[in-house]
């Protein structure tokens, strides 16, 4: 329940805070060409406009609860877990930015969404990879000790 | 192309800062006790730590290159293409830190470059 609690906090705070940054940054105004004039606006952008500023507060937010998750779960359930601020992200940017998200974009969205899965597999499942890739060449110790049974699970 | 550089900043920069500060972190040693006081003496102790600054810059500049692409390109193409800093870090776990990488996450690394691609059709 907790954990729940702090990864609802953790979606809503990186998808809100990615769009009221890219809101602010809107607001910016391309005026005046050159990085290191570029770089001082965006600087004094960040402190004086305010959806500049919420996007900052969430962006700390979204660390801090994402961390506090962290701090008791594994990072093979925090992952995913936050995976569908993609999604949110999306809809945030359809609605409220009036982007116009082609079939291709919601799929390939889709799709990182499953890669953040894969990619956060680990455990016993990682293991028994390890296994299979590497008996031959770098055995592991702690793995040479388990019974066969136990690997190939 | 420019929005390929800055993607490229958020994510080079941004690994760059976590093992920056990952490196000062294990200098300073481990955080057991969470007393003000205690956290205070952490603070004090990793502020002295060069590579906390150097992470702190690393972080600032992935930052501003994710102000700079939210700028020019489309919140929906944005977030979903920083995904590819999990390609990136399982790379680097594989040939950096020498870590085995099973079958599981290199198919995870290829859906997230497919999606990639599939974004910024």
């Amino acid at each position: 329940m907790k954990t729940a609690a702090v990864l609802t906090v953790a979606v809503l705070a990186s998808s809100f805070g990615n769009f009221f940054l890219s809101k602010g940054m809107q607001d910016m105004g391309s005026a005046g060409a050159g990085a290191g004039s570029w770089l001082g606006r965006a600087a004094s952008h960040v402190v004086s406009d305010p959806w500049m500023i919420a996007g900052v507060v969430l962006l700390i937010l979204f660390l801090a609860s994402y961390l506090t998750a962290l701090s008791w779960a594994d990072l093979s359930f925090v992952l995913p877990a936050t995976a569908p601020a993609y999604i949110l992200t999306a809809l945030l940017a359809k609605f409220f930015l009036g982007e116009a998200i082609s079939p291709a974009r919601w799929a390939g969205t889709l799709l990182i969404v499953i890669g953040t899965f894969l990619v956060a597999r680990t455990g016993l499942v990682a293991r028994t990879g390890l296994v299979a890739q590497t008996g031959a060449t770098s055995p592991d110790l702690r793995l040479e000790d388990k019974s066969p049974g136990e690997i190939s699970r | 192309m420019i929005n390929i550089l800055l993607l490229t900043g958020v994510v080079i920069a941004g690994a760059a800062g976590d093992v920056s500060v990952a490196r000062a972190m294990r200098a300073v040693g481990e955080v057991s006790r969470f007393h003000p006081a205690a956290l205070l003496a952490v603070a004090g102790r990793a502020g002295r730590q060069a590579y906390l600054w150097l992470g702190i810059l690393w972080k600032a500049v992935a930052f501003f290159c994710l102000l700079a692409l939210l700028e020019r390109a489309e919140l929906s193409w944005v977030v979903p293409a920083t995904a590819v800093s999990f390609i990136v870090e399982i790379f680097a776990a594989k040939y950096f830190l020498r870590e085995q990488v099973n079958a599981t996450r290199w198919a995870g690394a290829v859906c997230i470059g497919l999606g990639v691609a599939l974004i910024s059709l």
